[in-house]
């Protein structure tokens, strides 16, 4: 097979448009775990509220855009919700009660999606005027829902960014990543502040859902396939570190896409094409754990992380 | 389930000072309860010792637990049930209430005792405790003596000296008689003969859905068969195998040793069925699959007991790759997921394509994102992509694929991709798409049409293979017990019945090769939609008649 330019600008973006995928969830998960020092293994459930949300608004409304709209403030509601009921007396507890906890949750709302939606997945669409082509270059066309993904994903990190760095909740935000102790002892009610970052976790990760509908399977379980993957950006990024977020997810994207893309090609001019045959695929889908156990071996810590933890 | 209730007042001599009832009263109102439970029963003790020729009912264990005082002028509930009846003893249980408030449970282990018989030469003779050289008079009857542990010798002697040596035969049968009656009524509402089935199949998690048209299909066919299977009342203990293999073991172990069941059926996958069909086959019970077909039960592992309804794995692909033979498609581009299944897709599928395949390209199991190898199909422009991608991987692969604007450009075929399952949640992404397949909705044979218009009916949306398959899997269970008019114990001639595959299937007659897995016709079918919108597989043409799968040469069973 011929490594083209075109080739491998159609899998740059494939890459970029998964890594932008894995940084919105990637992103909340990584503010719960960095400011509250919460393990959150339901982030891959609001994520999956968030497809069945925006698939049920939209099949409401009768639009996709007013569907994910709708169903952003209605998973930031769940979180909060989830937030307050549940969670709340998990903060003191150590990681193990925290995890065994919010995968009770994964399995509760596992099955109150199935009540509710039925076992089977649901249908669909994408919006007409994103199920096109556009031409990024002469020759390489590339789905416009894809595109807008991108466009989103990049949009998104870009306000994120603001917020963190140029306003007052930011501020907060970091400082709470840093040191909680000092944050609630100069007077910021911190338990606000934990509802609201959780919310907005909740929100980014129903956002990536809303966004996932039409291109993955809506399904109950949905949450689990990429939260590992998730788990894998915040440990390369650096926990608590939306930068590292940013990084660590363009950096996954990348590389399991490419990987997944030309390690077989390349690996068949070096040793046998059977040989490659069978290695290729196997080396690809441990790609991004061999990274991740590579800046685990050089930089514990994270490419990025958070400054001020210990 | 015999039960008697009956109420007494609490007087003045049960009670100590305090107005409590002294705890030994209880013990006397448990045997109350006994006596006029037989009462009830029209055995009156008086009259039936005599006529079932019996001395009586004497306790060999009793116990009691005191939950909260009774007093002076209540009135007691006395509530006393039989809990089994054996040939020698049984078991009454009682409840002493006041009002709702319970006061005490209760149990009593009473032993049928008979007249001894007339002394034998060669009888045995009751041993003697502490050795006091007193011989029993009589001996006694040796069936009630060794099960009763309590019954101390002494006790023996009392009742042995009853003994009048006018037993006859006909008495003997009438004792056998009353603990037959009061057996026969403790388990009167299940008097008729009950077939067990333990189906094992996933019910939770996102495969559930698999699940949940195999136990729907399942209760369909009992509908169908007024609820009994081969005549008999039939039980159904239902399994989730988590699909785990261990789980799944379990589960046939739980089956056969805690609910001994006749039959084990469902499983949907090989991996679970390679773990669940040796433990049941070799407890010597019915394995009858309804989905999963692994090579190896098909070949060197094949048992008598081991049917199935389904397939064995291979056969799908191979008529996929000869259709496409057929069709002289130049280049195929193979995609599956790496795992085992996969890998024997792929291979099942270049058994009958002989021609070029580009690329066999494996993907992670569980996968959702197929862009990247999606822009490598084209690049690699070729003339036809053959996949095999279950349940949400290829609702993901064929969205993927048709956003991708592939599906107008190179021609996608696939096996157990595009079903009934996934149909409604891919709809248009589908269209146009080929399966092979030995079983469709729209087959026309008067089973099928029954099954699949009841199942709508019933259960508001299209059944699938697997659905088809379990209703299947009862109907063959049905025609076996039929064959051997109810005798569970004749599986001789339940295999022999089996092999005749006679019954109703779903997907017209069939034959069964020596392996056990069906012979039959492969279908070529293609994702449309129908004239009232909605989207169905649709038979186009058959591609094998009566097709073998390719490992029943090693399948050692003769017959």
């Amino acid at each position: 097979m011929t490594v083209t330019v075109a080739l491998v600008l159609e899998q740059t973006l494939n890459g970029l448009q998964y890594g932008v995928m894995l940084f919105l969830m990637a992103a909340g998960l990584t503010l719960v775990f960095g400011i509250m020092n919460f393990v959150n293994l339901a982030h891959g459930s609001l994520y999956m509220v968030g497809a069945y949300l925006a698939t049920a608004f939209a099949a409401w409304s009768g639009s996709f855009v007013l569907g994910a709209a709708l169903a952003l403030p209605a998973t930031l509601l769940v979180g909060i919700v989830v937030e307050v009921v549940a969670l709340r007396t998990l903060y003191e507890r150590d990681h193990l009660d925290q995890v065994l906890a919010t995968f009770g949750l994964i399995l509760f709302f596992n099955e109150l999606i199935a009540i509710i939606w039925g076992r089977a997945a649901i249908y669909t669409s994408l919006p007409p005027f994103l199920g096109g082509h556009i031409r990024v270059l002469p020759g390489v066309p590339y789905p416009a829902y894809r595109a807008g993904i991108i466009l989103v994903g990049v949009t998104v990190a870009v306000l994120l960014w603001v917020l963190v760095t140029r306003t007052r909740l930011g501020m907060r935000i970091r400082a709470g990543a840093s040191n909680r102790t000092m944050v609630s002892a100069l007077g910021v009610n911190i338990r606000l502040l934990y509802t609201l970052v959780f919310g907005l976790g909740a929100a980014l990760a129903g956002l990536a859902g809303a966004m996932a509908g039409p291109i993955y399977s809506v399904q109950p379980g949905m949450g689990e396939a990429i939260l590992i993957q998730v788990f894998v950006v915040i440990v390369i990024g650096g926990i608590g570190s939306i930068r590292g977020a940013m990084v660590g997810a363009i950096v996954v994207g990348m590389a399991d896409t490419l990987g997944r893309a030309f390690l077989k090609p390349m690996l068949a001019t070096v040793i046998s094409p059977p040989a490659a045959d069978k290695a290729g695929p196997a080396l690809a889908s441990m790609l991004i754990y061999l990274l991740m156990a590579a800046v685990l071996f050089f930089r514990p810590e994270g490419l990025f992380p958070a400054r001020g933890r210990s | 389930m015999i039960e008697h209730t009956t109420e007494v007042p609490v007087r003045w001599s049960d009670v100590d000072p305090a107005g409590v009832v002294f705890y030994p009263r209880f013990f006397e109102w448990y045997d109350l309860g006994c006596e006029l439970l037989f009462a009830s029963l029209g055995l009156p003790w008086p009259e039936a010792f005599p006529r079932y020729d019996i001395v009586g009912v004497p306790i060999v264990e009793s116990g009691s637990k005191f939950v909260s005082p009774a007093r002076y002028g209540d009135v007691l509930t006395i509530r006393s049930k039989v809990a089994w009846v054996r040939e020698k003893t049984f078991r009454m249980e009682h409840e002493i209430s006041v009002g709702s408030r319970l006061c005490s449970t209760g149990f009593e282990v009473r032993a049928w005792v008979g007249r001894p018989e007339v002394a034998r030469r060669d009888a045995p003779r009751p041993a003697d405790s502490g050795g006091s050289g007193r011989a029993a008079p009589g001996s006694v009857r040796p069936d009630v003596r060794p099960d009763v542990p309590g019954l101390s010798p002494a006790l023996f002697a009392r009742i042995a000296p009853l003994a009048s040596g006018r037993r006859s035969t006909v008495r003997t049968i009438t004792r056998v008689a009353l603990v037959g009656l009061l057996a026969a009524l403790i388990a009167a509402p299940a008097a008729a003969q009950t077939v067990k089935i333990g189906f094992i199949t996933t019910l939770s998690g996102p495969q559930g859905i698999i699940g949940e048209h195999m136990k729907n299909s399942v209760e369909l066919a009992l509908d169908h068969l007024g609820r009994k299977v081969g005549g008999l009342d039939v039980e159904m203990i239902y399994g989730d195998d988590q699909v785990k293999p261990d789980v799944g073991k379990q589960l046939a172990d739980e089956m056969l040793k805690k609910h001994k069941v006749h039959f084990v059926s469902g499983v949907i996958w090989s991996n679970v069925m390679l773990a669940v069909a040796p433990t049941v086959t070799s407890a010597g019970t019915f394995m009858i699959g309804t989905n999963a077909g692994p090579h190896e039960l098909a070949g060197k592992m094949c048992h008598e007991l081991f049917f199935t309804t389904s397939w064995q794995n291979d056969q799908t692909p191979e008529a996929m790759g000869k259709y496409m033979q057929d069709q002289n498609i130049t280049d195929v581009y193979a995609m599956a997921p790496n795992y085992a299944a996969g890998k024997d897709m792929i291979s099942g599928f270049k058994r009958y394509f002989k021609n070029k395949v580009v690329a066999e390209v494996y993907t992670q199991l569980g996968q959702q994102d197929y862009q990247a190898e999606i822009s490598q199909i084209r690049a690699a422009n070729p003339k036809a992509v053959f996949v095999f991608y279950p349940g949400g991987m290829g609702i993901q692969f064929l969205k993927q694929y048709a956003q991708a604007g592939l599906r107008g450009q190179i021609p996608l075929y696939s096996v157990y991709t595009v079903d009934e399952i996934s149909l409604p949640a891919v709809k248009e992404a589908a269209l146009g798409q080929f399966e092979t397949r030995y079983w469709s909705p729209d087959l026309k044979n008067e089973a099928n049409q029954k099954y699949v218009g009841e199942f709508r009916k019933k259960y508001g949306k299209a059944p699938v293979f697997y659905g088809a398959q379990s209703y299947d899997g009862i109907m063959l269970i049905d025609a076996a017990i039929r064959a051997v008019k109810g005798d569970l114990t004749n599986k001789k001639d339940m295999i022999a019945a089996m092999r005749r595959a006679d019954y109703k299937s779903t997907r017209g007659p069939y034959k069964y090769n020596v392996n056990h897995f069906p012979i039959e016709n492969f279908y070529l079918l293609k994702a449309v939609q129908n004239p009232d919108g909605e989207f169905a597989m649709q038979i186009q043409r058959t591609v094998f008649e009566n097709h073998k799968d390719a490992y029943s040469a090693e399948c050692p069973m003769k017959w």
